[in-house]
């Protein structure tokens, strides 16, 4: 899947900030994963980051300096596997059904036939008219990766962070939706 | 006037020593779990030396900890690993990354030490069969921003393994 090979790495949240929770039975997929990443990156960290980044002569330095200023956590899960069917869509299922209330609307899903991935960018919509934060799902037949970023967040924002901090990257998203369906 | 100054410069070296005490826990601790003693490696200080002055990297000081023939370390159990190296996690020195690849037999964990100032300490850690290397790392928080997307990246800066 075309997207999918866009999409590289990283995952979700221990204790995602946090009301998304991780099933016990995902951390197992560790144990048979071939490579396992986990990135925890928690407000405090960012904020300070966000301080000290040396954004003068790198605008993509700048833009994320000024995303990460907002942020809250950065939570992020990517399981490799060598084959296919080490994780089941009941594994994917049990965090996507966390993410079916009044406060998130789903804003991408693609669904592949031909590589067998998914891909899914949840939006929080907590009603005061801004964005709570983001969930990113990306399960393909050998990786599966789940991306929580938590914080006031601008729907381009996810663009931007996309291909930092171990989260996959969405360019072209639209495009590659309307192919692979 | 003085005592101030005098306060100051205490307060200043206990948080080195701090600081340093969190390198020197975890290579300690690893010499007692795995049974065996960190290798001698000369020049070692010159190489600082030249990290303070030229800043290789976005680092300006290192200290670096290798170790061979890590007993009671089987192959596949990250988990042990994961239980070993949690113990370090502490307000002070927070896990960053892990990562864990069966692929290339290697394991790899950073911390951060959140001073709150423009650099900040790193903790890196990486498990390689029968070996390992500790790096503790004074780095600018651009080359941490890159590091955390990079950890191979980060852990094979001071060391590589396969070298040897």
């Amino acid at each position: 899947m075309r997207i999918a090979s866009l999409l590289l790495a990283a995952g979700l949240l221990p204790v995602m900030a946090q009301e998304i929770k991780l099933p016990a039975n995902l951390d197992k997929l560790a144990a048979k994963a071939e490579e396992s990443v986990d990135v925890t990156l928690d407000g405090s960290l960012l904020k300070m980051a966000a301080r000290f980044l040396s954004d003068k002569d790198d605008p993509d330095i700048a833009k994320v300096k000024r995303i990460i200023a907002k942020l809250e956590g950065v939570y992020v899960r990517s399981y490799q596997f060598a084959e296919e069917g080490e994780y089941s869509r009941a594994d994917v299922e049990s965090v996507r059904s966390q993410l079916h209330g009044p406060d998130w609307g789903r804003i991408v899903g693609v669904r592949s036939r031909r590589d067998g991935g998914d891909v899914d960018v949840f939006l929080k919509l907590p009603g005061n008219g801004t964005l709570g934060g983001a969930v990113i799902i990306v399960a393909e037949p050998r990786q599966l990766t789940f991306v929580n970023v938590v914080g006031t967040i601008d729907p381009d924002d996810v663009t931007s962070l996309s291909g930092q901090f171990h989260i996959p990257r969405l360019r072209g998203s639209s495009k590659h939706s309307e192919e692979d369906k | 006037m003085t005592s101030r100054f005098l306060a100051v410069f205490l307060i200043a070296s206990g948080a080195v020593l701090v600081a340093e005490s969190e390198f020197d826990h975890v290579v300690k601790e690893i010499e007692i779990h795995y049974h065996t003693k960190r290798q001698h490696i000369p020049f070692l200080g010159l190489a600082n030396l030249v990290v303070k002055v030229a800043h290789p990297a976005g680092t300006s000081e290192f200290k670096l900890a290798v170790f061979e023939d890590l007993k009671a370390i089987d192959e596949g159990d990250e988990q042990d690993l994961d239980r070993f190296m949690h113990n370090f996690s502490s307000n002070r020195l927070r896990p960053l990354v892990r990562v864990h690849s069966r692929r290339d037999g290697e394991s790899i964990y950073i911390y951060a030490d959140n001073d709150d100032a423009r650099a900040t300490r790193m903790l890196i850690a990486t498990f390689q069969r029968d070996q390992a290397t500790v790096v503790e790392v004074k780095v600018d928080m651009n080359a941490l921003i890159k590091w955390i997307g990079s950890p191979d990246e980060a852990s094979h800066v001071f060391s590589n393994h396969d070298d040897r």
